[in-house]
C-alpha cells in the first residue's frame, strides 16, 4: 500500500529497507532514527523527518517492528523501536534482492555508448 | 485473527502516533535551540523539516485501516441513525417480521421436538418400529407380547427387538410408585433386553438382567430416569437397592439409574421409570401373552432396511396365520379381518408418539405453512416500504452515484441498512419463542406439553440461518439491486425525479401476492373455526354442562370404595346424583371392546362381532344426562352374578336387530333391558360405536374408574365439598382430578382448537400486515403523484374522481390477489377437508366472508392516503415542478 506521502526522490521499499538496516544495529526511537540514516547517508539523502512515521506504522503492523515507550539518554520519553525476529528475516532477503536489482541497475549504466 | 488485533490496537496506534510526533518535534526544536537558534525560529523550522503534521497523522492512521470493516461501522452507524429517525417505520417493520419469525420458529420448534428430533440413544438412525393396522378401518391393532417374542425368534435382521408397554391407552398405563406416600409416575413395562438393544447406559446401578421375559422369576426391579432421579430423590445413590411399590403391593427393588438425557421412546411423555415385562404374571398372572406392546428393533449392521422390513413382514405373516390357526372360535370375518391386517415397519429414529402424531403432524405443517405465508407477507411489506423509501432517498443516492460512488458500495450500504433491520426483529422473533411455544404446546396434552423436548438444536439454528437468508434476500438484496439499476438509468437519462417507473410494477406484484396469502388464510382460519363451532354444537348425546368427572388415585379403585365415594359425593349440596364408570368411555380416549354376539345365533360373515363395553355404577343413566330411549335404566339387584343384565345404545340395537326390539334379547348371556340414546365415546368427531352397558357387580377391581355426579354448580365451588366428602367417607385415595365434560370434551377437540385459534390469529395477522402494505403502497404511489395529482385538480377534476380513479388502481392487484388466495384454497380443499367437520373446503360462505373482510379491510387503507392526495393544493403542487 503507497501512502501519497512516500517521498518521490526515494524507490518504494528504500525507507523501509534503510529503517530495517538501521534498527538491526541498535533499537532508537523516531528522532534518532531519522539522524541516524542522514548521518549514515552522508546528508546525501533528504528524507522529510514526518515521512518516517506512516512507514514505521506499516512496518509495525506488518510485525517487522515492535514498538515500546521508554525513556531516552537525554531524559526524554520517546518510544523506541526493535526489530523482531520478522524483521530480521525481511530485512535480509530485501537487502539481497536489493543487491541483485542494483547490479542489475548499474550493468545497464555500464553499457557503452553504441 | 489478524483483523481483530489489529481493529483493537488501532486506536491506541492513533494515540501513540500523536504523541510520538510531538515528542520528535520537541527534540528537534530543543536540538536547534541548543545549537543557539532563537526558539520561534526553532519551533518553525522543526515543523517545516518534519512536514505536514496533520497529514502524516492520517498517514499513519491509513496504516490501520481497514476499509470493508469501517465501511460496515459508518454504514451502520447510519443505518441506526435512520432507524431512530424514522421509528414508525422502524416499528412497524421490525414487529411485523419479528411476529413472522417468532411464529415460524415457534411452530419449527414443536415439529422438531415432535417429529425430527432423534432419539438420545447409540445410533438412532439403525432403530425401527413395528406398526399394524386393520385394513378395514385403519385403527391400529397392537402387538402382543406373544407375537413380539415370536417375532424375536423368527426375524434375522435385526440386532434385537424390544416391546414397551407404556401408554396408548390401555388399561393398565402408567402405575402408582408409592416411594412416600402415592405420586402418580409414568412408567413402563419393557423386554429385559430394552436397555441393551437401545445402547442405553446407566448412570448408577445397572440395568435388567438378561433373563427370559416368559420365565416365572422375572426380576422385580425397576430402573429409574436420571430425571426423576434427580427431582424425586435428589440423585441420591443410596436409592439403589431401595424398595418401591410400584403397582398393587408387589415390592419392587431399584436396581439402576438410566443414562442422562433418556427418558423413554416416547417423544410426547417422560418415562419416569422402567420395569419388566415379565413382571405383568406377577399380577395378572395369565395375561402376559396377550398384553399389547410396542415393538422396536435394531437393524443389524450392514442389514438394509428394505430387506429388515420384509423379514419382519414374512415372519409376521407366518405367526398370524399360525395364531389364526390355533383360534378355532373365531368365525370367517374376524379371521379374515385378521389375517388382512397390514404389517409393517417405519423408522423408529425419533422414538414413538402414535397419537399425537397422527393428530398433529398435518396440522403442524399446516399452520408451518400458515407462518411461512405471514412472513412472507410481512417480507413483502418491509421489501415494499424499504423500495419506496429508497425510492425517496433517490436524489441523495443519484447524486452519490453520479459522484462516483460504486454501485456495488451502495448497495451494501442498503443491504447492511436492512440486514440492520432483519437482525433487530430476528432477536424480537427469538425472544417470542418461549411464549409462542407454550401457547401451541396448550392445545396438546399435559403430559406431552411437559416431555416434548423444545431446546434448540443444530436443526433449529439451520432453520433461523435459512429463514435469514431467505428474509435478507426478499427484503434487503432485492429492492437495493432494483432501487439501484433504476437509479443510474435514471442519471443517464438526467430526469430529475428519478428513473422509478410511474406505476411500480414490483409494488403491484407484491401487492397482489400479500392479498393471495391473506385470502388464503382467511378462508382456512374461517374454516377451521366452523368446524370447531360444529363440533362445539354437536349433540354428544350427554350433557356436557352439568357433568363432573372426579378420579381418585389415578383411576385405580375397588367395588368397594366406589360404592363407599359415590353416595358420599351425592350428600354435598348442589349435587343431583353421583355414579361411577369403568373402562373408559365419555370421551375418556381409550376403548374397552369385546366380543357381543347374540345369543344362538352364528354372525353372517360380515357382520361385526364387537361392541364397546361400559361398566356403570347405579344412577349412571341420570347422572350423565344420558336418556332410555326404550325399556329401563338398571336398579338395585341388575348387579352380576345375581342377574346378567344390560343396555345397549341405539346404533347397537339398529345394527343388531333393525326395526325389531332388542328388549328381551340375550347378548354374551346378558338380557338386554333397554336402549340408551346415543352417546360419543371416545371423540365428538367419531359417530357413536355399538355400545353395550352392563352393571358394576362385586368383587371389582379396575384401573380406570371415575365418578361422575351432575350439578349445575362450578368446578371451583365443588372441588372443596367433593375433596371434602370424599374424606368424611373415609377413603384415603387422593383425587387426582375433578374435570367438567365439557372441558373433557373440548379436550378432545385440542386440533380443531389449535388449528382455528392458531390459523385465526394468522389469518387477522395476515389480514393487518397486507392493509398496511396497502396503506405503505399507496401513500408512496400518491406522494410520487403529486404533481399529476395537482395538474389534475388544477384543471378541474373533483376530490371524489381523484380518489375513485386512485382506489380503482388499487382494486385490481386486490381483486387478482384475491382471485389467486381463492384458487389456492380451492387447490388444497382435498387436504384441508380432512380436517373440517360439518362443512366443506369449498364452502362458498366462508370463502365469500373471507373476501368481504379483506375487500372492506382493504377500501379503508386504500382510502385515506387517496383522500390525502386528493386535499393536494394544486399551487403547491404546480411550484414544486
Amino acid at each position: 500500500m503507497m501512502s501519497r506521502h512516500e517521498p518521490r526522490d526515494l524507490f518504494p521499499g528504500a525507507l523501509e529497507i534503510m529503517v530495517l538496516r538501521v534498527l538491526q544495529r541498535e533499537p532508537l526511537h523516531g528522532y534518532a532514527l531519522v539522524q541516524r540514516i542522514q548521518q549514515a547517508s552522508s546528508d546525501l539523502l533528504r528524507v522529510e523527518e514526518g515521512s518516517l512515521y506512516p512507514t514505521l506504522q506499516r512496518l509495525l503492523k506488518a510485525g517487522l517492528l515492535r514498538a515500546e515507550w521508554g525513556v531516552s539518554s537525554t531524559n526524554r520519553r520517546v518510544r523506541t523501536y526493535y526489530l523482531t525476529r520478522a524483521g530480521r528475516k525481511h530485512l535480509a532477503t530485501e537487502v539481497s534482492r536489493f543487491e541483485q536489482m542494483l547490479k542489475g541497475v548499474s550493468q545497464v549504466l555500464a553499457l557503452g555508448d553504441a | 485473527m489478524n483483523g481483530l488485533r489489529d481493529l483493537l490496537r488501532r486506536r491506541a496506534e492513533r494515540a501513540d502516533l500523536k504523541a510520538e510526533i510531538r515528542a520528535h518535534l520537541d527534540e528537534k526544536i530543543a536540538a536547534l535551540v541548543a545549537a543557539g537558534m532563537p526558539r520561534a525560529e526553532a519551533e518553525q523550522a522543526a515543523r517545516r523539516a518534519f512536514g505536514n503534521v496533520t497529514s502524516i497523522e492520517e498517514a499513519g492512521r491509513d496504516v490501520w485501516r481497514m476499509p470493508r470493516v469501517d465501511d460496515l461501522v459508518a454504514d451502520l452507524g447510519f443505518a441506526f441513525r435512520f432507524l431512530r429517525r424514522s421509528r414508525a417505520f422502524a416499528a412497524v417493520a421490525v414487529s411485523s417480521l419479528a411476529l413472522g419469525i417468532g411464529a415460524n420458529l415457534a411452530v419449527f420448534t414443536v415439529i422438531n421436538a415432535l417429529l425430527l428430533r432423534p432419539l438420545p440413544v447409540d445410533h438412532p438412525g439403525a432403530l425401527v418400529v413395528f406398526s399394524r393396522q386393520y385394513a378395514d378401518t385403519g385403527r391400529t391393532n397392537p402387538l402382543t407380547f406373544r407375537e413380539y417374542a415370536d417375532l424375536r425368534v423368527r426375524t434375522s435382521s435385526f440386532v434385537g427387538l424390544v416391546a414397551h408397554s407404556g401408554g396408548d391407552g390401555s388399561l393398565q398405563v402408567g402405575a402408582t410408585l408409592v416411594p412416600s406416600g402415592g405420586e402418580r409416575i409414568r412408567g413402563a413395562r419393557v423386554s429385559s433386553n430394552f436397555f441393551d438393544v437401545l445402547g442405553v447406559g446407566m448412570a448408577a446401578g445397572r440395568g435388567f438382567l438378561p433373563v427370559d421375559d416368559w420365565s416365572a422369576d422375572s426380576e422385580r426391579s425397576v430402573v429409574l430416569s436420571y430425571d426423576f432421579w434427580q427431582r424425586r430423590f435428589g440423585g441420591d445413590a443410596s436409592v439403589i437397592g431401595q424398595p418401591v411399590i410400584v403397582f398393587r403391593d408387589v415390592p419392587f427393588t431399584v436396581v439402576g439409574v438410566a443414562a442422562r438425557g433418556f427418558r423413554g421412546i416416547e417423544a410426547d411423555e417422560r418415562t419416569d421409570a422402567w420395569w419388566p415385562l415379565g413382571t405383568v404374571k406377577i399380577m395378572f398372572a395369565d395375561r402376559l401373552a396377550g398384553w399389547n406392546v410396542t415393538v422396536m428393533g435394531r437393524l443389524k449392521p450392514g442389514v438394509p432396511f428394505a430387506q429388515a422390513r420384509a423379514d419382519a413382514q414374512v415372519a409376521h405373516a407366518a405367526i398370524a396365520t399360525d395364531e389364526a390357526a390355533a383360534s378355532p372360535g373365531w368365525n370367517d370375518a374376524r379371521r379374515r379381518r385378521f389375517l388382512t391386517q397390514r404389517f409393517d415397519v417405519s423408522s423408529g429414529r425419533t422414538g414413538i408418539a402414535e397419537d399425537l402424531r397422527a393428530g398433529f403432524t398435518q396440522p403442524l405443517y399446516a399452520l408451518m405453512a400458515s407462518v411461512a405465508a405471514v412472513l412472507l407477507i410481512a417480507c413483502a411489506n418491509v421489501g415494499a416500504l424499504l423500495l419506496a423509501r429508497t425510492a425517496a432517498r433517490r436524489r441523495e443516492l443519484a447524486v452519490r452515484l453520479a459522484l462516483g460512488s460504486g454501485r456495488a458500495r451502495i448497495v451494501q450500504q442498503l443491504v447492511t441498512e436492512n440486514a440492520l433491520l432483519i437482525a433487530i426483529a430476528t432477536m424480537g422473533g427469538v425472544a417470542l419463542v418461549p411464549l409462542a411455544v407454550r401457547t401451541i404446546l396448550s392445545y396438546a396434552p399435559a403430559a406431552a406439553a411437559t416431555a416434548l423436548d423444545t431446546a434448540p438444536d443444530l436443526r433449529t439454528l439451520a432453520f433461523v440461518v435459512a429463514m435469514v437468508f431467505t428474509m435478507v434476500l426478499i427484503v434487503a438484496l432485492l429492492p437495493a439491486i432494483r432501487s439501484t439499476r433504476a437509479l443510474e438509468a435514471a442519471i443517464n437519462v438526467g430526469t430529475r425525479s428519478g428513473g422509478t417507473p410511474r406505476r411500480s410494477r414490483v409494488h403491484q406484484w407484491l401487492l397482489a401476492s400479500q392479498v393471495a396469502l391473506s385470502v388464503a388464510l382467511l378462508v382456512v382460519a374461517g374454516l377451521f373455526v366452523r368446524t370447531l363451532q360444529n363440533l362445539r354444537r354437536l349433540d354428544a348425546g350427554f350433557d356436557r354442562k352439568t357433568v363432573v368427572l372426579v378420579t381418585l388415585n389415578g383411576g385405580a379403585a375397588t367395588t368397594a370404595t366406589a360404592r363407599k365415594v359415590a353416595p358420599a359425593l351425592e350428600t354435598i349440596p348442589g349435587v343431583q346424583s353421583a355414579t361411577f364408570y369403568a373402562n373408559l368411555g365419555l370421551l375418556g380416549g381409550g376403548s374397552a371392546t369385546s366380543d357381543c354376539v347374540i345369543d344362538g345365533t352364528q354372525p353372517g360373515a360380515s357382520a361385526e362381532v364387537t361392541c364397546a363395553m361400559m361398566q356403570v355404577g347405579p344412577r349412571f343413566f341420570e347422572t350423565t344426562s344420558t336418556s332410555i330411549v326404550a325399556g329401563r335404566a338398571f336398579r338395585t339387584g341388575d348387579e352380576p352374578p345375581a342377574a346378567q343384565v344390560a343396555v345397549i345404545n341405539e346404533t347397537m340395537a339398529q345394527q343388531y336387530f333393525g326395526r325389531a326390539s332388542p328388549l328381551g334379547q340375550r347378548i354374551q348371556g346378558k338380557l338386554v333391558v333397554g336402549v340408551a340414546r346415543d352417546t360419543k365415546y371416545t371423540s365428538l368427531r367419531e359417530s357413536a360405536p355399538r355400545m353395550m352397558y352392563t352393571p358394576v357387580g362385586a368383587g371389582w377391581a379396575v384401573a380406570d374408574v371415575r365418578f361422575a355426579l351432575h350439578s349445575n354448580r362450578t368446578i371451583a365451588e365443588l372441588t372443596g365439598p367433593i375433596k371434602r366428602a370424599i374424606v368424611d367417607a373415609g377413603v384415603t385415595q387422593p383425587v387426582t382430578a375433578i374435570e367438567s365434560l365439557g372441558a373433557i370434551a373440548d379436550a378432545t377437540l385440542a386440533r380443531e382448537r389449535l388449528l382455528a385459534e392458531l390459523a385465526s390469529w394468522f389469518g387477522l395477522l395476515a389480514l393487518v400486515l397486507a392493509c398496511i402494505g396497502l396503506y405503505g403502497t399507496m401513500s408512496f404511489a400518491v406522494a410520487r403523484r403529486t404533481n399529476e395529482i395537482g395538474t389534475r385538480l388544477a384543471l378541474g377534476a373533483t376530490r371524489a374522481r381523484i380518489i375513485g380513479g386512485l382506489m380503482t388502481e388499487f382494486g385490481t392487484p386486490v381483486a387478482l390477489g384475491a382471485g389467486a388466495g381463492i384458487a389456492a384454497t380451492l387447490a388444497v380443499s382435498r387436504l384441508l377437508s380432512r380436517f373440517l367437520f360439518g362443512l366443506d373446503a369449498t364452502d362458498p360462505t366462508t370463502i365469500g366472508a373471507a373476501v368481504l373482510i379483506l375487500g372492506l379491510a382493504a377500501a379503508v387503507a386504500a382510502f385515506f392516503p387517496a383522500r390525502r392526495a386528493s386535499g393536494t393544493d394544486p399551487l403547491i403542487a404546480l411550484r414544486a415542478e
